[in-house]
């Protein structure tokens, strides 16, 4: 199936947040309650359609733990946007949320957006981290906000089209440079890169085309 | 023949053969046979193939006369036949095939009094001249032939190919015959060469993986075993208790706070899918697994806790069924996997490295597709190697994935014993340094594949590098942050908690049945609750309702669970006693030497003979096997298929026959002492390849040195371990095939012709020796290649990128199959060793490959 975009996703944030289960809910819809931890860095992606157009989402799911924090590092120049996850009940993982952020925005391009996503939302009962603050920390660094749970699958399809929605908007502002890849976006392979411009069909030729 | 008449109808007569030749000597073979459709006209067919007899020949059946004596008698029919699977076939049938007509050997059987020995022992009663006298009765034999055999074994595909264990699981009769009367493992070799054709058999897995994974020093007789792993868990509870303690006190410093925490958060998601850690999160096992990362991080501060761990551990507990044992089998399992966990990761990126050159060689189309679409750094693979492969495969088929890889890993026991904590173990634990130097030592090594890959990165780097967005001059840099993490999370402990009042949120729960239940589940959290601030208030408030029974509770359920522990190795190991052993230094070379050497003539001729004779039989030798491990790779070895060699037939080529040898000859003691001294010839070659073997070099002879000690003490085994015998004979069902069976579905990738030119490229005397290969584990590189391969035409016909790929790999998690993978993994590996010694005898003298026979 061939696209028009495509985008790469980083997910972010602490060890057992949740990470994996939102990609997996994403990509798959359906939840593992018991997940697999994740061994460097693991991949998923899904065909959204927005405005019209096919856009490929390639996430990298990467592995939470301090000591492969140095992956992730390397996977942010790559990654159009990201979702930084925390999970509401458990506050330290909000509270690890600004040294995650420094660290994605050191790392990344500048133009990289970034989902503020409070998992577990199902788990209101145990919740330890209120929405307000989490719409708060979002407000007070330039990030969208979604809370989402993974296990009902609420607010996950939204949260990754949301992103792909802001980044789309910034590519048509011109603010992202498409022909550099580095910077996570690609185009389709049937959109030539002598025609470049958003206008082009969403579903023209074939050849190449590697769908998930 | 009582037995005669009382018709219990056998599903499968297990046999071994010994053919006579004249002068010859005598070869072995094992296969197992359906009573109810062979017919004696079916058996000699058998036979006539299995050793690929043109001529006549007579069959004998060993039977126990009215006066206890061993007899042979003639099989001449039908009749005979089902006589001799009446009385004769317990536990198996005992065949001699005489190409002359008539027999003179008799005395080769019966060494011992048949009534000295359990039925089950049967190999001692094998001649104790057997080895020698298999392989110079095979060499000339089949030495014209190991080109034929090797082009077969590995280059061919054969759609009727069905792939055939080699033997069936080690099972623990088979187990004892490494063993002494008093239980000295005295043929280490022989024993990991059985496990690496057939695994083990599960109920002998807990006792056979202390050995593979190297937890007892050489020398140890049964009883040894038995109070030395008594005396490692007994230090293992102190370990333990040491940081228990300080959760109880709260004096746990931030570090091992942060360190528990972290492997709380994985062993709630390590393999709790299998049974025994299934269930709420309150799970003992999943506790245990907890308690041995903790203590297991902290008393090694250098490599600490890292993710990946939690799933080398899970199955050694599993197998151990103990919190202990499982510890202890976890640091001998580290001691050889740290490096992929610590310093600059060296260790996988070497594996990388050759896991490319392999692939380079075996499938040349792939490695330039992979290196087009710039994943030619097989980064993909990095799960595959740090947890060898561990999450690959269906769980069971891990397990038996994991031994035979083992097995393929030269002996290494502890020069003293087992150390259970690092050397600066105490210094470092007791200095409560917030941050824990190890966060940024490991993640050097991942970031550097990353930043390889980042640079290379085709679809990354077409352009020149974005700036990157700058932090602020007074930012902190990015190791800076990390360094600093343990730190943040220690202000968070500051939150507001106190362990004191986390009660009074919720009433406290306090009956009969949630006392004993919580002193049964002595839960993680509990562990971590005991200091509350390790999760702030919101936690405690939260978990409390289930925990709050408190301290006591978790020492005294701990109290039972280690009594229960040692009541169960008391069960298992008692029927080991005292003492013989084997010199250290002599089984430190790898396993690979044993598989071509352990035929080997006692005149140290090296062992491409001994290689042909693992492929010299007929593939339709084993149809009727037991094992016929209706297997689901009937269409494809993908492999085959990539390498335009050459051959016929292609069928297992390995050694089923080889093993019934290896276990078939009772003669431990100058077994074991020849091959001790080959493995020694082996590893000076390996060192210093142009020295001839026969030189005893300064620094070998006291390993030599052992050898007369050990052909002293392991005078044959007659007087088996009887109480050991039945009791693992118990639970234990002869000739299962046991875990490797239920393969998941068989993967769709079916390679097609896509390497023909491989062949000419191919020479896996090229690669890296054993001990450098794949980091000293050789095994485990073609495996990961088995598994690239298998995949190969679909990754290349869909044009998969690197993320692709990798996409398509993370699927197959626990869905490889690893009969296929074994099975071809062995045929390349032994092709590899092959080429491997014949280097070595190209670097020494050649004069001394003259074969002595």
């Amino acid at each position: 199936m061939s696209y028009a975009y495509l985008f790469k996703y980083i997910i972010i944030g602490d060890t057992g947040v949740g990470k994996s289960c939102l990609l997996l809910q994403f990509t798959d819809k359906r939840f593992q309650p018991v997940h697999d931890l994740t061994i460097g860095v693991e991949f998923g992606a899904r065909m959204i359609t927005i405005d019209g157009k096919q856009i490929k989402l390639q996430i990298w799911d990467t592995a939470g733990q301090e000591s492969f924090r140095s992956i992730t590092r390397s996977y942010y120049r790559g990654a159009a946007g990201a979702l930084l996850v925390y999970d509401i009940t458990r506050r330290d993982t909000f509270n690890h949320l600004t040294t995650w952020l420094e660290d994605a925005r050191q790392h990344s391009n500048s133009n990289m957006v970034i989902m503020l996503i409070g998992n577990k939302s199902d788990l209101e009962a145990r919740r330890e981290v209120k929405k307000e603050e989490g719409e708060a920390f979002a407000r007070e660094h330039g990030l969208i906000f979604m809370e989402t749970s993974a296990k009902t699958a609420a607010n996950v399809e939204e949260a990754f089209i949301n992103t792909a929605k802001e980044i789309y908007q910034k590519i048509q502002d011109g603010v992202f440079d498409i022909n550099n890849e580095a910077n996570g976006i690609k185009i389709g392979p049937q959109h030539s890169p002598a025609s470049q411009s958003l206008n082009v069909g969403g579903s023209g030729g074939n050849q190449g085309g590697n769908c998930c | 023949m009582a037995g005669f008449y009382n018709l219990d109808h056998k599903e499968v007569i297990r046999i071994k053969v010994k053919k006579c030749d004249g002068r010859m000597k005598p070869e072995y073979k094992k296969f197992s046979i359906d009573p109810q459709i062979t017919s004696f006209e079916m058996l000699q067919g058998i036979l006539a193939r299995a050793f690929e007899i043109n001529s006549d020949f007579t069959i004998c059946y060993l039977a126990i006369d009215s006066e206890g004596q061993a007899v042979y008698l003639s099989m001449l029919s039908d009749w005979d036949m089902d006589a001799a699977f009446q009385c004769a076939a317990d536990p198996c049938l005992k065949l001699k095939v005489d190409l002359r007509p008539f027999e003179e050997e008799l005395e080769d059987w019966d060494v011992i009094a048949p009534a000295e020995i359990p039925q089950h022992r049967i190999t001692s009663l094998l001649d104790k001249g057997s080895i020698l006298g298999t392989i110079t009765g095979t060499i000339t034999h089949n030495l014209g032939k190991t080109v034929n055999t090797m082009q077969r074994a590995i280059g061919l595909k054969h759609a009727d190919e069905v792939i055939k264990p080699l033997k069936p699981p080690m099972s623990d009769m088979e187990f004892k015959n490494y063993l002494d009367s008093e239980g000295h493992m005295i043929r280490p070799n022989e024993f990991r060469l059985s496990v690496y054709q057939g695994g083990i058999e599960p109920s002998l897995r807990r006792v056979g993986w202390r050995h593979l994974l190297n937890i007892f020093p050489v020398n140890m007789s049964g009883q040894h075993r038995f109070d030395y792993m008594k005396r490692k868990e007994e230090e293992y509870r102190r370990l333990r208790e040491e940081w228990r303690e300080r959760f109880k006190n709260n004096t746990a410093t931030e570090e091992v706070k942060y360190v528990a925490s972290m492997v709380k958060k994985d062993v709630l998601r390590t393999d709790r899918c299998h049974g025994f850690y299934a269930g709420s999160d309150e799970n003992e096992n999943t506790l245990s697994l907890f308690h041995i990362l903790v203590t297991y991080a902290l008393t090694h501060p250098d490599v600490s806790y890292c993710q990946g761990m939690s799933d080398l551990a899970s199955p050694l507990l599993v197998t151990q069924k103990d919190e202990g044992q499982a510890y202890i089998c976890f640091c001998a399992l580290m001691n050889r996997l740290r490096s992929n966990f610590t310093v600059e990761g060296n260790a996988i990126m070497t594996k990388f490295k050759h896991l490319s050159e392999l692939l380079a060689m075996y499938d040349p189309v792939l490695h330039s597709y992979l290196l087009q679409k710039n994943a030619g750094d097989l980064f993909f693979c990095y799960r595959w190697f740090l947890l060898e492969l561990k999450r690959e495969f269906p769980f069971t088929d891990a397990l038996y994935v994991l031994e035979v890889m083992w097995a393929t890993l030269p002996p290494s026991p502890p020069p003293v014993e087992l150390e259970l904590v690092d050397a600066d173990y105490s210094c470092k634990l007791f200095s409560s340094s917030p941050c824990s130097p190890t966060f940024t030592i490991q993640q050097a090594m991942y970031a550097k594949l990353l930043a390889m890959r980042r640079v290379g990165a085709l679809h990354l780097a077409t352009q020149a590098p974005l700036p990157i967005k700058q932090k602020p001059a007074g930012g902190l840099s990015s190791d800076n942050q990390v360094l600093l993490h343990p730190t943040l999370i220690s202000s968070y402990d500051a939150s507001p908690v106190d362990t004191d009042d986390h009660g009074s949120d919720f009433p406290q729960v306090d009956n009969p049945m949630t006392r004993s239940m919580q002193m049964k589940s002595n839960s993680i959290d509990q562990i971590l609750q005991e200091d509350g601030s390790l999760y702030g208030k919101e936690y405690s408030t939260i978990r409390n309702a289930d925990n709050s029974s408190g301290d006591s509770s978790s020492s005294d359920s701990s109290q039972l669970e280690e009594g229960a522990g040692e009541e169960e190795l008391n069960r298992v190991d008692s029927g080991h006693c005292s003492c013989i052993s084997l010199p250290v230094e002599e089984c430190k070379s790898f396993t690979f030497t044993n598989i071509l050497v352990e035929e080997e003539n006692h005149e140290r001729s090296w062992s491409v003979n001994s290689v042909v004779s693992d492929f010299s039989d007929p593939p339709t030798q084993f149809e009727l096997s037991l094992d016929s491990n209706a297997n689901n790779s009937t269409d494809n070895i993908e492999l085959h298929t990539i390498h335009s060699y050459d051959s016929d037939k292609g069928n297992e080529p390995h050694i089923l026959e080889k093993v019934t040898r290896d276990v078939g000859n009772g003669k431990q003691g100058e077994t074991t002492e020849s091959n001790s001294g080959i493995f020694q010839s082996m590893k000076r070659l390996l060192s210093s390849p142009k020295k001839k073997p026969t030189d005893v070099s300064p620094q070998a002879s006291p390993r030599m040195s052992g050898g007369p000690l050990h052909k002293q003490g392991s005078a044959p085994i007659l007087s088996p371990d009887h109480e050991m015998g039945l009791k693992l004979a118990k639970n234990y069902s002869d000739g299962n095939i046991a875990d490797c069976k239920d393969a998941s579905e068989s993967i769709e990738g079916i390679a097609t012709n896509g390497g023909g030119a491989a062949s000419s490229v191919r020479d896996p005397s090229k690669l890296p020796p054993p001990q450098e290969f794949g980091e000293g584990n050789p095994f485990l590189m073609f495996l990961c290649l088995t598994l690239l391969v298998q995949h190969r035409d679909k990754i290349i016909q869909q044009g998969m990128f690197y993320e692709d790929i990798a996409m398509h790999f993370d699927k197959l998690v626990r869905r490889h199959d690893a009969s296929r993978a074994l099975h071809n993994a062995r045929q390349l590996y032994t092709e590899y060793l092959r080429a491997q010694q014949s280097n070595m005898e190209k670097d020494k003298d050649v004069e001394d490959l003259g074969f002595s026979c």
